[in-house]
């Protein structure tokens, strides 16, 4: 046994300091744990649940549209979409040169989003967590595969870890650019929804897009959902189809009778309606320029004109409106077919003349004496400035105004147009002056829309039926949940002063302004030209060389079933007559339309002068 | 086996906290780990057997025969430090493990067992002389040496764990209060001269940075600090329950057997069970400390005191960073933490310090 040295104190005295040192260590654990579970236990529990908790979103499926027979206007399809939680990728120079392999492209495509953790919030300006970003659209059913394959695979997969696939709907238009101003289009807001970018996809988003479901769950430490702990809070509710009134194919014939006249004449906008008489239906709407839908990231410069809708944009009608003014004034007995007018080419009212459009030597000295039949046929503006006059402002506001025409038509489309007298506030001002205008289609502005309704009335026998686009909504089983009937709006005009209307138009194809480039061979049809001078904004009166050609008419004349108009908006060249411009493409419409819908023809004479005509060398 | 005299001064109260503080430990990793497949409660279990025999044989073994291989095993820990410098395996970006045998160990954790013993026959032998500057500095070159073979690897942590084992001992020992206060003053400066100049892992300085303001970047470094703070506040006075914590289950605390363990025993057992651990850390460290305090000899209070500073700092640390009180750094809870060498080292130690608590009075027979 060896002999110890005495204890030095000292070691003693030090193991008690050091000792107390550590007791006062475990004293503040304690301090602090108490602070953490005891006083602040609340807050960390709370704070621990919202880290778990997440609401899921279920998305609801889209409606689509389609047109009366069922056929796709607007159809939702799900295609494979790459994209990645950034946070669970662990590498992301490797992760995009992983993805880069398979799906093809620079890895640097795919290295930007996988980097991007964190974004600042525009709103509150403070830091975000990226959770999700999209990489790659449309992939192919190979990449797919390769993908899943290599994700399952052990070594191979780890590189992949943080990407997925997803099915992502994607809005197609099969009509392209032909119905789009109807259709409309969905467009990515910045949170990354899909909602209306205009027309019916805008209008009634809310009933195609439906309600998406919620389902709460929690989720372990990295975001995967424990699947036990789904709780449903809210079902989803499936968008609804809405089935139109449109006809693809008349739509089809109608865009590309169109896409003819602005070939040739360079306008700056055109439109073309197809009306159905009986009903209302609008069987085809088109409106130039437009774009096809899909394609509208590709676009450069300014898109705003392609966006108009041009049926249902208020414009200057010009001498179509006539037909309304001149048999109004033969319904209240103000005329009768029988009063006389003189035309002398020209006419002074206030300070300004009312001039006509005069073709060939014998109409140098203006129309001569007329009657209201000769008026509408020449379609004289001297003629129906007296009648105007005659009518005064008011009466004739109330004729415009049972054919609907200074109302909004009540289709579902998004910047409906209602009609105005003058253009704006001036209303009345300048009295009987405006009157004679108005009566000749100045100084007053309607929607094609509206107008073509009002000839369907007069070719339905003064009975206007309202314009219809949405047949009805139905669910995914088939079943219509809303449906929105023919509606009668009431009799714009009477049966007496119909008859004569009608007879009026059909003398306009037969002898008037519409004899050469508006009958539709083995068909009798009726119609108006129409040829109104623009006023150009910032400008005083009418502008030099710039025209809205016009026609409105329907067909057969005598047993009608559409009604067809055409409108060009500043044709170029020399040519930009209504019945020039506008004409010759309501007879292709026409002719296609009828043969489609398979009318019989009505006079066949016409058809056998046709024959002869062409077979003279 | 062991003579009957020994027997009766064996510290009973110290034995069973050290064997509640293991028996929690295997529990708290099982709720922590049983759903993932490494098993680690059943391996945890055979460490604690081999730790059990570690144990035995430190307490059968005479501590005042250790100063004749003081030399030995100073050259015997250098050994492995630099071998696992050239061989190890690499994990997480730190080589600390050496495989012998299809058994991977950690040298590192035998180091400071090891180095308590050197430094404790060190400082024994120059009790006369550690008023000295002198002998004060030799010391820490003395322990310097595998301290940086470890801080290389790198072990922020465990390298800590010696400086502060020295630091310890030398103040239990007797050393100039002024020597130590301009030693600590010199390690700060090294340390703010580590950070400028980037001898620090990236790793490293973020945690530092992390846990002074962890809402900096609370999905990357702050991570673990966050998460940990809530996990435990979250479990209040009573705990979600054994196996019920959402925070910890939902693998929300990645290491949640091993360095950030506390935070399953403050989720699941609440304020009650977290405090009950604490306090029988506490009962350890009074036994401990009575047992240094009431050795035979020096060399025994030295050891003893050593081994007493290491587990201080060691839960201190542990505890601290967990409850985000003290920077994140890779130390272990002893004891408790999963982990093979560790458990070994640790019931070793607890071993030596039964002996030499059995070996006191022995002159009074």
């Amino acid at each position: 046994m060896a002999v110890q040295a005495p204890h030095p104190p000292l070691i003693r005295r030090r193991i008690e300091i050091f000792f107390f040192f550590v007791v006062l260590c475990y004293v503040s654990l304690i301090g602090r744990i108490v602070y953490l579970q005891a006083v602040y236990g609340d807050h960390y529990r709370e704070k621990a649940k919202s880290l778990r908790e997440r609401t899921l979103r279920l998305p609801a499926s889209w409606g689509a549209i389609t047109d009366r027979e069922g056929r796709p206007l607007a159809v939702t399809t799900h295609k494979g979409v790459l994209v990645c939680d950034p946070t669970m990728v662990e590498d992301p120079e490797r992760t995009a040169q992983a993805a880069a392999e398979i799906f093809g492209g620079d890895p640097a495509e795919y290295r930007d989003a996988l980097q991007r953790r964190q974004v600042t919030d525009p709103e509150t300006g403070k830091p975000q967590t990226v959770r999700w970003a999209a990489l790659k659209q449309g992939l192919t059913l190979e990449q797919m595969e390769t993908f899943r394959k290599r994700r399952a695979d052990k070594e191979k997969g780890k590189a992949l870890e943080g990407l997925f696939i997803q099915d992502m709907p994607e809005r197609t238009y099969p009509m392209g650019s032909e119905a789009m101003h109807v259709i409309g289009y969905m467009v990515q807001g910045d949170d990354g929804k899909m909602r209306g970018g205009m027309g019916l996809e805008a209008s009634l988003n809310k009933v195609l897009r439906g309600r998406d479901g919620e389902v709460h769950a929690e989720v372990d430490g990295r975001g995967r959902i424990i699947p036990d702990t789904r709780q449903p809070m809210r079902a989803v509710e499936d968008g609804l189809d809405v089935k139109l009134t449109l006809d693809s194919n008349i739509q089809h014939i109608a865009a590309s009778e169109l896409a003819v006249v602005c070939e040739k004449y360079k306008p700056v906008g055109a439109t073309a309606i197809v009306l159905d008489v009986k009903t209302g239906d609008i069987l085809a709407m088109v409106s130039y320029p437009g774009f096809d839908p899909l394609k509208r990231r590709e676009l450069k410069g300014d898109i705003e004109p392609m966006l108009l809708n041009r049926a249902i944009t208020r414009y200057e009608p010009g001498s179509t409106l006539k037909i309304i003014s001149v048999c109004g004034a033969l319904e209240d007995k103000i005329i009768s077919p029988n009063t006389r007018f003189y035309c002398g080419g020209k006419l002074q009212i206030g300070k300004r003349h009312v001039r006509c459009v005069l073709h060939g030597p014998q109409e140098r000295n203006g129309h001569g004496w007329e009657t209201p039949d000769g008026i509408i046929a020449k379609s004289c503006n001297v003629g129906t400035a007296q009648i105007g006059r005659m009518m005064g402002l008011e009466t004739l506001e109330r004729h415009l105004d049972r054919f609907g025409l200074l109302e909004k038509t009540g289709v579902q489309l998004p910047n409906d147009m209602a009609g105005t007298l003058g253009f704006g506030e001036e209303k009345y001002r300048g009295g009987a002056g405006k009157a004679a205008r108005v009566a000749f289609g100045q100084s007053v502005m309607v929607t094609p829309l509206a107008l073509a309704s009002a000839y369907a009335a007069i070719a339905n026998n003064g009975r206007r039926m309202l314009p219809r686009l949405v047949m009805a909504y139905t669910n995914a089983d088939g079943k219509v949940v809303q449906e929105f009937p023919v509606r009668e709006a009431g009799v714009a005009m009477d049966p007496q002063a119909t008859a004569h209307a009608r007879n009026y138009l059909e003398q306009v194809v037969l002898n008037g302004t519409g004899k050469k480039d508006a009958r539709i061979p083995g068909y009798t049809c009726a119609g108006k030209t129409g040829t109104a001078q623009k006023v150009v904004a910032n400008q005083r009166g009418y502008a030099r060389g710039k025209y809205v050609a016009s026609f409105f008419g329907y067909v057969p004349a005598k047993n009608p079933r559409v009604v067809i108009c055409v409108v060009v908006d500043e044709p170029q060249g020399s040519e930009y007559y209504g019945s020039q411009v506008a004409a010759p493409a309501f007879r292709e419409i026409g002719k296609r339309v009828m043969w489609y819908l398979k009318v019989p023809p009505d006079d066949p004479a016409s058809l056998r002068q046709q024959e002869a005509k062409s077979r003279v060398p | 086996m062991i003579d009957a005299r020994l027997r009766k001064n064996l510290d009973v109260p110290l034995l069973l906290t050290t064997l509640l503080i293991v028996a929690m430990g295997i529990l708290t990793i099982y709720s922590a780990s049983h759903a993932s497949p490494g098993r680690f409660y059943q391996k945890q279990v055979v460490w604690f057997c081999l730790g059990m025999i570690g144990l035995g044989i430190a307490a059968w073994l005479d501590y005042t025969r250790l100063p004749r291989f003081s030399r030995a095993l100073y050259i015997l820990n250098l050994l492995p430090l630099l071998i696992v410098l050239k061989f190890g395996d690499e994990r997480k970006g730190a080589i600390r493990w050496i495989e012998i045998g299809g058994f991977q160990f950690q040298p590192s954790e035998f180091s400071k067992i090891i180095m308590i013993v050197c430094l404790a026959v060190f400082l024994s032998r120059r009790q006369h002389e550690i008023r000295r500057f002198s002998t004060l500095a030799y010391s820490f070159l003395y322990i310097g040496v595998p301290t940086i073979l470890i801080f290389r690897q790198p072990d922020l942590g465990t390298s800590l764990v010696l400086v502060a084992i020295w630091f310890g001992m030398t103040f239990i020992a007797g050393a100039n209060l002024k020597h130590l206060a301009a030693f600590l003053l010199a390690g700060l400066l090294l340390f703010s001269g580590m950070w400028h100049f980037n001898i620090l892992k990236d790793y490293q300085k973020n945690r530092l940075s992390a846990f002074l303001n962890p809402e900096i970047d609370p999905k990357e470094t702050g991570y673990h600090v966050l998460q940990s703070r809530i996990a435990i506040g979250s479990g209040r006075t009573t705990g979600k329950g054994f196996g019920n914590g959402t925070q910890v289950q939902g693998k929300f605390i990645p290491e949640n057997h091993t360095d950030f363990i506390f935070t399953v025993v403050g989720e699941e057992g609440g304020f009650v069970v977290s405090t009950l651990l604490v306090l029988l850390y506490g009962v350890f460290f009074v036994r401990g400390g009575l047992i240094a305090a009431h050795a035979e000899d020096a060399l025994g209070q030295l050891i003893a005191a050593g081994i007493v500073a290491m587990y201080a700092f060691h839960t201190i640390v542990n505890l601290g960073m967990t409850v985000g009180i003290m920077p994140v750094t890779g130390v272990p809870l002893p004891l408790f933490s999963y982990g093979g060498s560790s458990m070994i080292l640790n019931l070793t130690a607890v071993g030596l310090l039964l002996g030499i608590g059995m070996r006191r009075h022995k002159l009074m027979f």
